[in-house]
């Protein structure tokens, strides 16, 4: 027997096994068929819908594409689009700061970039904004091979020297502007950067004195310290910094006053007419504290018409110094013992020339100072502002303190012209008698010295100038402007309300002078063809008495 | 099954067309026989749960009729095999270990009573056995589903595709989705333990009747 005989008896056993037979329960069947029948009815309408059929496709699309991980791959392809579409050719952004390199590395490379913009530069770098038209073609090719060599760090930027030094002469006008952006691109860098670490031992000295002191430090300490930092400077007056460190900290290293104030303005890293340094150097602020104020705010001021490279190196120094503004008073809350220690050691280390050209540098720097000492650090674009105006203030005083007081001047013209001049009264103008003259000079006698602008007239002038100016009118504009305000005799009015204590003078039918008492201040408002001027004194109240019962016994 | 008879694949396309009538006529055509296949690879101790494979085979028919595509299986094959799969699935869930090696525990040929217990059995051939030829064939038939239960699940499911359900070698091995020859060999494992355990069965009937 073999096997094909035993399968055949296994499938017999198996046909006649007991479930042969079994069947599924109906209800089983019942269902099944339910089920299919449903099925078969939803089909139906399917088919007959291809609009559906399409919504359901896109249905399927958006299910799909909602799934995280096609989601999150579309959204990179999306993305990646994006930012290839942005930066299509496009150059890649050189501002962009890079990572901060060691200290030790950026202590070596440093010197291109940020001590070109912060350290004390040559003066043959001070026309990096405004270069001479007659610049000899080896010196902008010096020039040249400097700036370029400053930007060598910067990727795609560097210059083969052969390049560089066979580069024709380019305009100085083209050149400028180029410079001038250069300029403000190296002096940014730094902002980003950290900032270096001092390199020198003196450096570190001068950052430490600069930096650790306080108002609330003791004198004597400071004073200690400033001696030791002034014996420093003086004896290695023209030591550079090793490392780029922020002029904020470089000021007190104090190269010595005379070639510090020899520097040129523009330059103001390092140059010496940084209050802080001259401040410590002549004595004045014996107290470091307002060092970093008078720093920022003197290089701001001096740097705020110079060049792109000198702004920036302010901005640089008022971010990094950012005092308060109340430790400014500080210099003149410095013992006077002090001044006079600091006075003393440096009239025993500078020679006489020198100390006069100090002594000089000292009283402009003054004014300067007083200009610098307005702004705040913390607050740049109103910083600017008050800057312009107490330098403009600055720049006028000295011009106006030499001009003759109003009075004087006044009289002067009066006798050189007699004829020309005349008072305005009620019945009109009349020539002026010799009793006002006398009164003018006693008016001159009594004010001498006393007189100080209070800014120019016309539309500055508050509601009782712009009345004064009114009457400045002429004769027939004063009529109708008075008879229309009050409607009574202007005249009348006038001679019993102003003529005590006002007089105008004409200057060839016009009116060009009112002098005026009021309590104890006698005002003047000039009008010129070159502007008007306001001039005020104060005067003792028996003086201006006098004046006013002078007057009265004149004639109205 | 009549040969005017539309084929499976015909009435299951019609089917998804939403012929409902076409799936009641598949629905006779094969629920006999997936039921039966479906019970006896269930076993006697899971007899319980065939109603549920049952319906939950043809459930499936019925979801996947858009997507069926009869790609070189015919639809019997197809049915058969959404039936394999799951009883595997409910086997997986009442904690039995399936093994997928049909040759598990099977080192060498299985031992084989001797021939002449088979000289005993009557003649296959019979086709309305009556009488003592007919009890013979049922108490056969009961010792043949208590041996097949012994058969792994795959030598088991080849057992009743190929002897009961009539599939091909081929078809066999596309509803069990394995090669040609693994189907054979599943097949010629599951014939010979069963040839042990029923020539065990009949060797009593050699020394003088059945047992």
């Amino acid at each position: 027997m073999n096997d094909a005989e035993r399968d055949a008896w296994l499938r017999e056993a198996l046909r006649h096994a007991p479930d042969s037979g079994a069947l599924p329960p109906s209800g089983v069947s019942e269902a099944i068929l339910a089920e299919a029948r449903a099925a078969a009815r939803s089909a139906a309408p399917r088919r007959v819908a291809p609009r559906a059929a399409r919504a359901n496709a896109f249905a399927a699309l958006w299910a799909w594409l909602a799934q995280p991980p096609v989601a999150a791959g579309f959204a990179s392809v999306m993305a990646a689009t994006l930012v290839g579409l942005m930066w299509w050719d496009q150059p890649m952004d050189q501002t962009i700061a890079r990572a901060p390199a060691p200290v030790s590395d950026r202590a070596g490379s440093m010197p291109t970039g940020s001590m070109q913009a912060n350290s004390a530069r040559p003066p043959s770098t001070q026309p990096i904004v405004a270069e001479p038209g007659s610049t000899s073609a080896g010196a902008m090719a010096s020039s040249e091979t400097r700036r370029r060599s400053s930007a060598a760090d910067t990727p795609g930027r560097a210059v083969d020297a052969k390049e560089v030094a066979a580069a024709p002469a380019i305009p100085p006008t083209l050149k400028n502007d180029e410079r001038a952006s250069e300029g403000k691109l190296q002096a940014k860098r730094p902002s980003d950067a950290p900032a270096p670490f001092p390199a020198s031992e003196q450096q570190r000295e001068s950052e430490k004195a600069t930096v650790t002191v306080s108002p609330g430090r003791e004198a004597a300490k400071k004073e200690a310290d400033l001696d030791g930092l002034r014996a420093d400077a003086m004896t290695q007056p023209s030591a550079p910094p090793a490392a780029p460190a922020p002029m904020l900290r470089q000021a007190p290293s104090a190269q010595p006053e005379a070639t510090a104030a020899a520097k040129p303005a523009a330059v103001v890293g390092a140059a010496a007419p940084a209050p802080a340094a001259r401040m410590q150097s002549s004595g004045i602020a014996a107290a470091p504290a307002p060092a970093a104020p008078f720093q920022g705010s003197g290089i701001t001021s001096e740097t705020s018409d110079a060049s792109p490279a000198g702004r920036a190196d302010a901005s640089l120094a008022k971010s990094a110094a950012a005092p308060p503004r109340a430790a400014a008073p500080a210099r003149d809350a410095a013992p006077p013992s002090a001044r006079n220690a600091n006075d003393a050691v440096q009239d025993a280390l500078t020679s006489p020339a020198e100390r006069v050209q100090r002594q000089r540098a000292l009283a402009d720097s003054r004014d300067k100072d007083v200009a610098a000492l307005a702004p705040a650090p913390s607050a740049p674009a109103p910083f600017r502002n008050e800057i312009a105006r107490s330098r403009a203030d600055a720049a006028t005083r000295p011009a106006t303190a030499a001009k003759s007081a109003p009075p004087s001047s006044v009289i002067a013209a009066i006798a050189a012209e007699p004829d020309r001049w005349s008072r305005q009264t009620a019945a009109g103008d009349v020539a002026l008698e010799p009793g006002w003259r006398r009164w003018l000079a006693e008016l001159d006698a009594a004010t001498s010295g006393r007189w100080r602008s209070t800014g120019p007239g016309g539309a500055a002038a508050d509601s009782n100038d712009r009345a004064a100016a009114n009457r400045l009118g002429t004769p027939t504009d004063r009529a109708s402007r008075a008879d229309a305000a009050t409607g009574a005799d202007p005249a009348r009015d006038r001679a019993t309300s102003d003529r005590p204590t006002t007089l105008r003078l004409v200057d060839a039918n016009r009116a060009a002078v009112v002098i005026r008492v009021d309590g104890a201040t006698v005002h003047v408002d000039t009008t010129s063809q070159s502007g008007a001027e306001r001039w005020q004194a104060t005067l003792d109240p028996a003086a201006t008495d006098a004046l006013r019962s002078a007057a009265r016994r004149l004639p109205p | 099954m009549a040969t005017s008879d539309p084929s499976d694949d015909a009435l299951m396309k019609a089917y998804a067309a939403g012929d409902a009538a076409a799936f009641e006529q598949l629905y006779r055509r094969h629920q006999v026989a997936l039921y039966r296949f479906v019970r006896r690879l269930l076993g006697a101790k899971l007899s319980a749960q065939t109603d549920e494979v049952f319906q939950d085979t043809w459930l499936r028919v019925v979801n996947a009729r858009e997507r069926w595509e009869p790609q070189g299986a015919t639809f019997r094959t197809w049915l058969f095999t959404l039936a394999h799969h799951r009883v595997i699935d409910l086997l997986r869930r009442s904690g039995r270990e399936i093994s997928v090696d049909a040759f598990e525990g099977d080192g060498d040929e299985p031992w084989q009573p001797d021939a002449a217990a088979w000289q005993h059995w009557p003649a296959p051939a019979g086709a309305a056995p009556q009488g003592d030829e007919l009890a013979f064939w049922r108490r056969a038939g009961e010792k043949l589903l208590d041996c097949l239960e012994q058969l792994p699940l795959p030598q088991r499911s080849a057992f009743l595709l190929h002897h009961d359900d009539g599939l091909t070698l081929d078809e066999v091995a596309h509803a069990l989705e394995v090669g040609f020859e693994t189907a054979k060999t599943r097949l010629r494992y599951a014939m010979s333990k069963l040839r042990t355990c029923m020539g065990a069965y009949l060797e009593p009937i050699a020394g003088g009747g059945l047992r």
